[in-house]
Parts: C-alpha cells; sequence; structure tokens
C-alpha cells in the first residue's frame, strides 16, 4: 500500500514541471525574461495594455508539459482522427496567424482616432511617409546583417518582418510577421511593443541633434475648422485609393477607416462604442497572450533575437530621423511656417509620438502648442505604416 | 553584400518608398482638392445667410437711460452671454452677496510675451498639461 501510494507521487513529481524543466534549462531563462516583462509593465508603465499579456502568455508558454504555446498544434492518428486536441492558446493563435486580430484592432483604433489634423494639414501626410523610411532603411540593414553574420542568417523575408518594427505599430508589424517570418512573431512583437513605449526616450536626443532651437520654437498657424461632410468622405476616399494602389494593405486600411467612418456618422453610436471597448479589449487580450505564447525558449533564445533587439531600436530611430529631416526640408520651403519637431511623429506610435512633439517643442517656447499640428503627421503614420506593410508583403510574401 | 541581396534590397527600399509616397501624395492631393471645394461651398453658404442679417452693434460705451447704474464699456465683439460669465465669475471671487462692487468696463487682455493673452495660455496649459 505505502509503496504504491509512494510510487504514484513519485510518479506524478516525476511527471511534474519541477522535474521536466531541467530537461530544457532555457525555460527558466524565459520565465525570468517574463517577470523582467511583468515589471516593465506594472511598476515602469510601459505599454501595460500589451505588454501584461504578451509577458503572461511568454510564462505560459514556457511551463514545462503545460502544452501552451501558440505551436501546441492537435495530434491525428495515420486515419485522420484527432488523438490530442491542441492547447488552449494554439486555438487563439489562430486570429493571429489567420491575420484576424490586427485589423480588429485597427476597426478599434478608427473609431478612437480623429483625422480632423490630418485633413486640416494634408500636407501632413508627407511627413507620415518620410517616416516609414525607418522601414526600408532597416530592410536594408537586416539584410547586410544577415549577410555579414551569418550566425543570424536573415532571409529576406525575415528582413521584412524586422523592418516592419519602424512603422511604430503593434497590430501592423504582427500582421506582417505572422506572414513572413511567423517563427520571429514573438521576438518582433515584443520589440515593437518595447520600442513604442520607449518613444519617449529614443526620440528626443535624436530630433534635438538633428534641428536648431530657431527651429524648434517655430509657433505654427491654427488649423482650419474641418467640415462634417469632409469627416465622412476622408475614411472613404483613403480605403479607395490606398486599397487600389496596395490591395495587400485593404484589410488594415479598410477596418481602420471602417472604424472611423462608424465613429464620424454618429448613427452608429452602439458599434462605435463596442469596437474601441468591447472588442477591442477582448481582441487585446487574445492577441496579447497568443503572441506571447509564441515567445518559446527554443524560438526565442536565438542570435536572431539580439538581432531583431538592435535592429529594432535603429529602425525606430532612422524613422524619427527621416521624419525629423522631412520636417526640416518642409521648414525650408514654406519659409519657416513648419516646425520640424511634428516630422517625428511621423512614425505612428499614437499619440505617444505626437506628444513628445508637444513636450520638445514647449522646452524651447512655453506658448507653443504643437499637439494638434503633430496629430496630422501621427496619424498619417498609421496610414503610411500599413501601406509600407503592403508595399512589402507585395514584393517578398 | 552579395549582388543578389543588395539589387533585392535597392528594390524594397526604392520601390518602398516610391509607392509609400504616392500613395500618401495622392490622398494629398484628393483631400486637398476636397478641402477646396467643401471651403468654397461652406464659404458662398455663410455669405448668403450672412446678407440678411444686421450689422453687429459697434460700441455700446453710452449707459442705457432707465438703467439704474452706468452700463458696462464693453469691447466690440464680446457677447452678451460672455459678459454674464465674467460678472458671475467676479462676483464668486468678490464673495458675498454681491454688493459693494461694480464692473465698469470690459477689454481683452492684451497679449503676453508668448504671443497669447493670459487667459488662452491658462486654458491651454490646463487642457494639455496632462500631454
Amino acid at each position: 500500500m505505502f509503496a504504491e501510494v509512494w510510487a504514484t507521487l513519485s510518479d506524478i513529481f516525476m511527471n511534474s514541471g519541477f522535474v521536466k524543466i531541467f530537461e530544457d534549462p532555457r525555460q527558466i531563462i524565459m520565465i525570468a525574461i517574463a517577470c523582467v516583462l511583468f515589471y516593465l509593465a506594472i511598476a515602469k508603465g510601459y505599454e501595460p495594455l500589451l505588454l501584461l499579456p504578451i509577458a503572461f502568455g511568454m510564462l505560459l508558454a514556457n511551463i514545462p508539459m503545460a502544452n501552451l504555446s501558440s505551436y501546441a498544434e492537435p495530434v491525428y492518428d495515420a486515419a485522420g482522427n484527432m488523438t490530442q486536441t491542441g492547447g488552449l492558446i494554439y486555438y487563439l493563435y489562430q486570429g493571429v496567424k489567420l491575420g484576424i486580430y490586427p485589423p480588429l484592432i485597427f476597426l478599434g483604433i478608427g473609431t478612437m482616432t480623429d483625422f480632423g489634423p490630418l485633413i486640416s494639414n494634408p500636407k501632413s501626410f508627407l511627413l507620415g511617409a518620410a517616416a516609414q523610411g525607418g522601414i526600408f532603411l532597416t530592410f536594408f540593414g537586416a539584410m547586410w546583417l544577415g549577410e555579414t553574420f551569418p550566425a543570424l542568417g536573415f532571409t529576406a523575408k525575415e528582413a521584412g518582418a524586422i523592418a516592419i518594427i519602424g512603422g511604430a505599430d503593434g497590430p501592423t508589424a504582427i500582421f506582417v510577421a505572422k506572414t513572413l517570418a511567423p517563427a520571429l512573431l514573438g521576438s518582433i512583437a515584443v520589440a515593437a511593443y518595447s520600442y513604442m513605449a520607449l518613444v519617449p526616450i529614443i526620440q528626443p536626443p535624436i530630433m534635438k541633434a538633428l534641428t536648431t532651437k530657431k527651429e524648434r520654437a517655430v509657433v505654427m498657424t491654427q488649423l482650419r475648422p474641418v467640415t462634417r461632410i469632409e469627416k465622412l468622405c476622408f475614411p472613404v476616399l483613403v480605403t479607395l485609393i490606398v486599397s487600389f494602389l496596395v490591395p495587400d494593405a485593404a484589410a488594415l486600411v479598410g477596418m481602420l477607416m471602417l472604424g472611423n467612418l462608424m465613429r464620424e456618422s454618429g448613427v452608429v453610436q452602439r458599434l462605435s462604442n463596442t469596437a474601441q471597448n468591447e472588442l477591442m479589449n477582448i481582441v487585446t487580450i487574445f492577441l496579447g497572450v497568443s503572441v506571447g505564447a509564441t515567445a518559446t525558449a527554443d524560438r526565442f533564445l536565438s542570435p536572431k533575437t539580439i538581432g531583431i533587439v538592435v535592429l529594432g531600436l535603429l529602425a525606430f530611430c532612422f524613422g524619427t530621423a527621416c521624419g525629423v529631416l522631412f520636417g526640416k526640408l518642409m521648414y525650408l520651403l514654406t519659409g519657416g511656417k513648419v516646425n520640424p519637431l511634428i516630422g517625428s511623429a511621423g512614425v505612428s506610435a499614437v499619440p505617444m509620438a505626437a506628444r513628445v512633439s508637444q513636450k520638445v517643442g514647449q522646452k524651447e517656447n512655453p506658448a507653443n502648442f504643437l499637439l494638434m499640428h503633430a496629430m496630422g503627421p501621427n496619424v498619417a503614420g498609421v496610414i503610411g505604416s500599413a501601406v509600407a506593410a503592403g508595399v512589402l508583403l507585395s514584393i517578398l510574401g | 553584400m552579395s549582388a543578389e541581396g543588395l539589387s533585392l534590397s535597392l528594390n524594397v527600399v526604392v520601390s518602398g518608398f516610391l509607392v509609400t509616397f504616392i500613395a500618401l501624395i495622392a490622398l494629398i492631393l484628393v483631400i486637398t482638392v476636397f478641402g477646396k471645394i467643401m471651403t468654397a461651398v461652406t464659404g458662398r453658404k455663410d455669405k448668403a445667410s450672412g446678407a440678411g442679417t444686421p450689422a453687429a452693434p459697434k460700441k455700446d460705451a453710452k449707459p442705457a437711460a432707465s438703467a439704474p447704474q452706468a452700463a458696462v464699456v464693453k469691447e466690440e465683439g464680446i457677447p452678451g452671454d460672455v459678459i454674464a460669465v465674467i460678472s458671475a465669475a467676479v462676483a464668486a471671487m468678490m464673495g458675498g452677496s454681491g454688493k459693494g462692487f461694480a464692473i465698469r468696463s470690459i477689454k481683452r487682455a492684451p497679449k503676453t510675451k508668448e504671443g497669447r493673452p493670459a487667459w488662452s495660455m491658462a486654458g491651454l496649459q490646463q487642457n494639455t498639461a496632462g500631454f
């Protein structure tokens, strides 16, 4: 009797995570990384809405025997009968794998975004386009790094998936990475959201280095009021033009603009409220947990992750620099009417990047309010990064 | 970098930049034209509706004959409801029953060295402090 109980207990213990984890000790490192991300999300407030579920997904995926990674597929026998169901997160992950969650997040973003500053000053689109330079320059860098350091060995598709981090837009990065480099999805998502949270630290030194005190102090003229008809026609026009030109961007841009039309029309308040609250929150939980659960030890702890972290930072820096430099060009061409600081907001990261422009501008001139001027390039950056994603998917996909 | 890798990289960089700029420039053109049309249409409507309305009173500096006290001297363009709000704010700040003081004139505060009136600055600071 005692021997049987002992054997049972011993069997349970030998099959528990406490023993199994030593079969692959890298999982301990992954759990530690998840704990660091918890700290950043909770104590430091870095993008907590996404970083916290991502970190927990990472934690779950690295618990031995729990079968909770995004790759825990169902098992079938030779006759095609399912002998073991997939893990919970595997099924949630299908929303990422099939490209469902990122456009749904864009739907919610559309219902929360006021494109008025962009409609009022359409030239802001140029800054949103220029800041996408970070994506394309990083693609070049990733290709070079992959060939120079064979341990990294980035393929063209992987280079494209890494480069999209420069778009500073989480859903877009996930949308591109799940198609071009699903194995790198976890590292890319963590890098993208971490750097987005670090925008207030990354951008100001670059903005200051590339502008003069006089340029930073420019006070821009007040934006013209935008009519309701303009706000109603904007989403339809953007959807048609962008989708006709870059069909691969239609899912993202289309859902963004559907959300915006729901907001501006004022006739579907219930739908708009649901899209920006309940739906957005539900999808955020599923997206965060399932993306975090892609970060299994064997995929995450590789030299490629280090490469992604370095290239992601470069992508943000390049994007900011391209936006500010284009802002300087507009400053020169308009005879000093454009403050180049609003160019950095073109990297997306709504509304954080616009806040950074406001704060850096106000340091030079406390009476300067660049926030609404920076919101134009900021929301243009969302459209610009979706277009750039479509271009990458169409060339490399 | 290998010739193949370089060629692909340049292809992605150049065509990526071009397509992104072309798409967004197309949007600029359409939205600018649409904005100009809307401005012209709304401008015409405003003119049409403004033609029948009487001209705004210039400066009612003279106190009304029947008024028990001298009327407030106000600057042109300050509507009555703004005067009411300012009077209420002053009364609230003065405390008591609102007696023992009179508002003689209301004029816009001069612009500060930052280029905005002090109240405008205070309002903006308050509304954007969170950002």
